[in-house]
């Protein structure tokens, strides 16, 4: 009898690869040019470290989290989400995860008179931040938590 | 390099537009493009896709693609952040008395008599073929927590899509980035010190990505003579008795980074540099008591100020 872990690993992977290629399509040049190490996060001397909860364990829900990567994919957003193992809010580990179920389109929807949903924004690495002193030679945004 | 910039109110909150090398028009197009995803998005709006999807009670709801998008990404974002952001806390928001716009009191939100807080989204059905979404009785959605930063992201896109070079989009401070900056290190941002409003607490430049700040100090009100906010622990199901006062996190796209802050800020001062490490973020706070905590690429602030560690 075929293992339902590596089943669903198989069709998580694949949807990580299709989100994967979808989110190159749309990226930009620069970071379509970067090397592997940085394209995942790895700064230079960095050990990037794995994520906490692992991938060892794969529940019942990967499949419906694999179609919504689909969905979120097709619409080049997002990232898959390693971690399978979730913690609740207070610490403490629970079980499989449950996510939407999702239909996932044969095609990614096109948004009537706009373009879709395909932003270049999403990054695969963490932003490289440098504090500096204030500054008039450029418009400068503000945060504040106002929203 | 032409730099150009547009400010204007959307969503309830200031938003500034910052294009390098955009072509004319665009920052205005921006501009009516965030109104009309205000438009399907708005809790406050009885015809938005939200209110429409909240009013449902298990029907399924015909909606915009872009509507589509954001549910995916409120059901990503609530994994990511293990349901500390959690968009089905709105009863309980409209329960404290959150009900009517800020900007606009007359208009407000309206649910059925049956929502509750379920936690989570694992009930709610997007059917991408056919374009709805289904949320079960009981169930109601709120953009707030991510929508900003989606929004600013989506139109990110579209100004690099019609040719400007670079683009900043900042939704009441939830920003997105991208492309050619104005200065080589990257877009300047500026944090805002939430015992100062309108002081800076520090300025910092990034390439690409999203910023997103959340705070206890802004988006309070008067409910039952008692002064309440936004943040919603839904651990608890209760206003958050959190001991940070803001937390500003930048990641890797708007809606995580606001995704991001929303829970950074429930986690509290001693687990806050650890929760930003864990899921690789670059983050700074200020606690109810005044201490500044940063992750170590932000360790020096432009205020002067020094972090300290939990």
């Amino acid at each position: 009898m075929t293992d339902p872990h590596v089943h669903d690993h198989t069709i998580a992977d694949a949807q990580r690869a299709r989100v994967e290629a979808l989110r190159q399509r749309h990226a930009p040049r620069a970071e379509r040019a970067a090397s592997p190490a940085v394209a995942h996060g790895a700064a230079p001397g960095r050990k990037r470290r794995p994520h906490p909860a692992g991938r060892s364990r794969v529940g019942v829900a990967a499949f419906s989290v694999a179609g919504m990567l689909g969905l979120v994919g097709v619409m080049g957003l997002a990232r898959p989400v390693s971690s399978a193992t979730p913690t609740s809010p207070d610490g403490t580990t629970a079980g499989p995860r449950p996510v939407p179920t999702v239909t996932p389109a044969p095609t990614a929807p096109a948004a009537p008179g706009e373009a879709t949903a395909a932003p270049p924004v999403a990054l695969t690495a963490r932003p490289r931040v440098q504090v500096t002193t204030p500054t008039t030679a450029a418009p400068t945004a503000r945060t504040n938590g106002s929203h | 390099m032409a730099v150009t910039e547009h400010r204007f109110r959307v969503m309830a909150s200031d938003a500034h537009v910052i294009a390098v090398d955009a072509p004319a028009g665009a920052l205005t197009e921006a501009q009516r493009m965030l109104e009309r995803i205000e438009h399907r998005w708005s809790r406050f709006l009885s015809d938005s896709d939200i209110s429409r999807i909240n009013l449902a009670e298990g029907r399924p709801v015909a909606v915009d693609p872009l509507t589509l998008t954001l549910i995916a990404t409120m059901a990503e974002a609530w994994s990511a952040t293990q349901g500390r952001y959690d968009p089905t806390v709105l009863p309980l928001l409209v329960a404290d008395g959150y009900r009517c716009s800020i900007d606009q009191p007359s208009r407000v939100t309206i649910l059925p008599a049956t929502t509750r807080h379920v936690g989570g989204l694992a009930a709610v059905a997007i059917d991408a073929e056919r374009r709805t979404v289904t949320a079960p009785t009981g169930v109601a959605l709120d953009p707030g927590g991510i929508g900003k930063g989606l929004a600013a992201e989506l139109v990110v896109a579209r100004l690099l899509a019609v040719g400007a070079g670079g683009a900043l989009v900042d939704v009441g401070g939830d920003l997105a980035c991208a492309g050619t900056a104005p200065l080589p290190r990257g877009w300047p941002v500026t944090v805002d010190n939430p015992d100062d409003p309108g002081a800076d607490l520090i300025t910092f430049t990034v390439r690409a990505g999203g910023v997103a700040t959340s705070s206890t100090r802004s988006r309070r009100w008067v409910h039952d003579g008692a002064v309440r906010h936004h943040v919603v622990d839904p651990a608890s199901g209760a206003m958050s008795d959190t001991d940070l006062a803001a937390v500003t996190v930048i990641a890797r796209s708007g809606w995580l980074a606001e995704a991001h802050a929303t829970a950074a800020i429930l986690v509290g001062r001693v687990q806050l540099l650890g929760y930003l490490e864990v899921h690789d973020l670059s983050g700074l706070a200020v606690t109810t008591t005044g201490v500044l905590l940063a992750t170590p690429d932000l360790s020096e602030t432009s205020s002067g100020r020094t972090p300290v560690s939990p």
